[in-house]
């Protein structure tokens, strides 16, 4: 086995500062669709090896440990070309000195649960829809993953495991040449107790009743109307909209609407947002992937901006402290501020008041996807379901909506509820070709005007 | 190693095993800075096992770990639930003549920074209003060998290369990529393109919801191809996700649209000799003037569906896996001055993965989109194209004549009829 340790010491008169990643994971996964079942086991093992020599980055990666002097070579070489390149040098903020481990708590391991019983508990997911002729199609898949994370520099040394559970649910159901599509997902970290508490029949009632209501629902009518969103789709609301705009590397990169609006108000005054990877959601984690301790960053305090999210270079660019946000999806990539949990503060307005303020326009709920261009600040958001609203009530199911707009124009007109849900999604952020678990936990908000699209 | 594991694993049943390396080089511009020059390699090893309609799948990264791989695969072979057919193992005619695309040794590092240099170059040329606030490029070299238990044997190599460029100006901004089995991308030109598209944009007006054509170019066209292709996947014919199922032989789509599948293009980003499961590639007719001829298969949909594999087996992990290889548009007979005259113009779209896949609803956001009249164009923002997919591709006015390959979707501009705009 190598030891990563005494190779950084044995290269370290040839570098300014070097960090080693390395990332050990297991997974089982069983996919079930309609009487297909596909049983998977993935076993990885990863390590990628970053120096900065003269401002210059080098990365070089591999999963052969024997390897691992070629790739600290190569990792030194390609730093030594960057540098004759420079424009500007890479400044950094050194992470503080740390040893340790850490371990999610585990109940019941979900390795040592028999592969049998998580088949017959996906089987009565397909079972719970089969009383519904028109659903044609039922698919189920869990997944269970452990991932050990090791975070290594010349005076540091971190270890994260990490159990990670998720449950992703759907149907299709089609009548008289209708067909229509729902899901649901669950992550939680954990061992198996987090899917034994889980409801999957309540789930399959759920989908089950959506998806038949999607086949008479119709569109709706395109155009700008209040909406009201569920926990749920604020999450992805604020995480899309304006998580990524609060990235240190597109501010620098002038690619962020946030630019230059630090210190001013962008948002409604009811608006507090952090980041917060410290709270038991899917974007939770110790330390970052640079070794810097994770914390809460104020973001937006009653709709001021106040401040963004940090890797050791982009503090270093801009002489500030970096947050915890140094992220990547495996070592084979570089460090990037990421999004970790979005945290939405409550605010005072009921679920009931919310309904009558927007008075006439639409409710969505959970999300299909969404996507930002964080330097126009265009972003589009699309719902898994969603209700009409008409004179403060909810009344008839809608399909396929979307949700667009301008983020400086719809910030400043938001009411934000009194509730606060941990919505438990199954989000995955993609940012530069690299893609990271992320979580939130907020709650129910009145948009004042969205653009709403679908197929009226 | 692979000879040892495979028969190690025909112990077991009919086994297939796949084994990759893969390079990449990348090098990374940020605000006009070098950032990142990344150079790694990674192996993986996939095994598929499968007895009595049973199947169990397993991958490591460690290839020195294949006898406890092959031994998950079988682990949960035993206990998976038999399949509806079994299907045959591919007999895979070795892989003669496969064009690489390039050697390694053809492009050094500092070349790979020259190159990006020429991006941010051609980008600057264009106005000095724009900042280049990210342009980068990586070069990827595969090395796959597929071996199964009926003694097919066969391995390529494959290269490619890849660029891209994102420009700013203020709130405008401009992406454009390139992508090559060959290395010739003018970079200069990628910039400049991606540079005037940003400065185009400049001042956005709103407008008003309305129906109109609507031309989209290639970037935003090959996520709706992305979207169509799911209903001409046999899986999801078979899983009743796909509104053609049932309907080979009709007009489903216009008839100025005719689509193939082609892993045997030359020097197609996504050509290979074999699939996954070692089929032989081949090209395969989907839809002609509208007419839908037929799906793409993998082994197993092949044998549910009574046909042969079109090669098109995406993965082993699941059963079935099937996915396109070269997804190919032809091109029609339409001029640019036919395809941007009097209609929206959209460069790219923003949101397909919203879209629903199966009955093809979509809502998306048009990217460094412009109305053009009397051959002006005038930037437009906070705008969205909606309805149907299938009603979308049922109302083509034109297609292009110019196919552009950038991607593992070949497709000329299409012009669209009488499109819902909402703003």
């Amino acid at each position: 086995m190598i030891n990563f340790s005494k190779l950084l010491k044995k290269y370290e008169p040839r570098f300014d500062y070097a960090d080693i990643r390395t990332e050990e994971g297991v997974s089982e996964v069983i996919n079930l669709e309609n009487k297909n079942i596909s049983l998977i086991n993935n076993k990885d093992f990863s390590y990628g090896i970053r120096v900065l020599i003269n401002g210059a980055w080098g990365l070089s990666y591999s999963n052969e440990l024997k390897n691992a002097e070629k790739v600290f070579k190569k990792a030194l070489r390609t730093a030594k070309i960057s540098s004759k390149h420079l424009k500007e040098k890479v400044m950094i903020v050194k992470p503080e000195p740390v040893k340790a481990r850490f371990r999610i708590k585990i109940k019941e391991d979900p390795f040592t649960v028999d592969i049998k019983e998580k088949i017959n508990y996906l089987k009565d997911y397909r079972k719970a829809l089969s009383s519904e002729e028109r659903i044609k199609n039922a698919r189920a898949i869990m997944t269970s993953g452990r991932v050990k994370k090791k975070f290594i520099n010349i005076e540091s040394n971190i270890t994260q495991e990490f159990n990670i559970n998720i449950l992703r649910f759907s149907a299709t159901a089609s009548e008289g040449g209708l067909i229509e599509q729902t899901s649901k997902g669950y992550c939680r970290l954990g061992g198996y107790e987090v899917i034994r508490d889980y409801d999957h029949l309540g789930t399959a009632d759920e989908i089950k009743k959506s998806v038949i209501q999607l086949l008479h629902a119709r569109g709706p009518k395109p155009g700008r109307m209040p909406v009201v969103c569920d926990p749920e789709m604020t999450g992805l609301f604020f995480h899309e909209a304006v998580g990524h705009a609060c990235e240190a590397d597109l501010v620098i990169n002038k690619s962020s609407i946030f630019s230059n609006l630090l210190n001013k108000q962008i948002a409604s005054n009811e608006v507090n947002l952090t980041d917060d990877p410290t709270i038991n959601a899917r974007g939770f984690y110790w330390f970052d992937d640079e070794g810097i301790k994770a914390s809460e960053t104020e973001l937006i305090t009653n709709g001021i901006l106040k401040g963004c999210l940090h890797s050791i270079d982009t503090a270093g660019a801009l002489r500030m402290k970096p947050t915890g946000n140094g992220r990547v999806e495996s070592p084979a990539f570089r460090p990037i501020p990421r999004m970790s949990n979005t945290v939405l503060k409550p605010g005072k307005w009921s679920f009931n008041d919310l309904l009558k303020e927007a008075w006439n326009g639409i409710y969505v709920k959970g999300f299909s996807g969404g996507i930002v261009e964080p330097n126009s600040g265009q972003f589009s958001f699309g719902a898994r379901e969603c209700y009409l609203i008409e004179n403060g009530e909810l009344t008839k199911p809608l399909k396929g909506v979307t949700l667009a707009g301008s983020i400086l124009e719809i910030l400043k007109g938001i009411s934000v509820g009194n509730d606060l849900t941990n919505p438990f999604t199954t989000g995955t952020c993609g940012k530069g070709g690299q893609g990271v678990r992320v979580g939130d936990m907020t709650p129910h908000i009145l948009l004042k005007e969205a653009i709403v699209g679908g197929n009226d | 190693m692979i000879n040892k594991a495979v028969s190690y694993a025909s112990k077991f049943g009919d086994a297939e095993l796949r084994i990759t390396k893969e390079e990449e080089t990348e090098v990374i511009f940020e605000n006009e800075s070098l950032k990142n020059l990344n150079a790694g390699e990674n192996y993986g090893l996939s095994v598929r096992v499968a007895k009595n309609k049973r199947f169990g799948y397993a991958q490591t990264t460690d290839l020195s770990k294949w006898r406890e791989c092959v031994d998950s695969a079988v682990k949960l072979m035993k206990v998976n639930e038999p399949l509806l057919v079994k299907p045959r193992l591919s007999r895979t005619r070795l892989a003669r003549g496969f064009n690489a695309g390039f050697e390694l040794k053809e492009v050094s590092d500092d070349e790979l920074i020259n190159n990006a240099l020429l991006i941010i170059k051609g980008a600057k040329e264009v106005s000095e209003k724009i900042l280049v606030s990210s342009a980068g490029i990586s070069i990827n070299s595969i090395e796959t060998r597929f071996i199964n238990s009926v003694g097919s044997d066969a391995s390529y190599t494959k290269r490619l290369i890849n660029s891209e460029v994102q420009c700013v100006s203020g709130r405008s901004s401009g992406f454009d990529c390139r992508t090559s089995r060959r290395l010739n991308i003018d970079f200069k030109s990628l910039g400049d393109s991606a540079a005037k598209l940003c400065i185009k944009s400049i001042n956005p007006n709103k407008v008003s919801s309305q129906k109109a054509d609507l031309t989209i170019d290639y970037l935003g066209l090959i996520q709706l191809l992305d979207l169509l292709s799911n209903s001409l996947l046999a899986s999801n014919v078979l899983e009743n996700k796909s509104v053609f199922k049932g309907r080979v032989g009709e007009c489903i789509l216009s008839s100025k649209v005719s689509i193939t599948d082609d892993a045997t293009l030359a020097l197609g980003i996504a050509s290979q000799p074999f699939d996954a499961e070692g089929t032989n590639s081949k090209r395969a007719e989907l839809i002609t003037n509208g007419v839908l001829n037929g799906f793409l298969h993998d082994n197993y949909t092949a044998k549910r569906m009574r046909t042969n594999s079109t090669g098109n087996c995406a993965g082993l992990a699941t059963r079935p896996s099937v996915s396109y290889n070269n997804l190919i548009i032809k091109e029609g007979r339409a001029s640019d001055e036919e395809l941007l005259n009097d209609c929206f113009y959209t460069h790219s779209l923003m949101g397909a993965h919203m879209a629903n896949q199966v009955s093809g609803d979509f809502a998306l956001n048009l990217l460094n989109a412009f109305r053009i009249e009397n051959d002006e164009w005038i930037p437009i923002r906070d705008a969205m194209v909606s309805g149907n997919l299938f009603n979308l591709w049922n109302n083509v006015k034109a297609v292009g004549k110019e196919l552009r390959m950038d991607s593992s979707i070949i497709t000329p501009k299409v012009k669209f009829g009488n499109v819902q705009i909402v703003a």
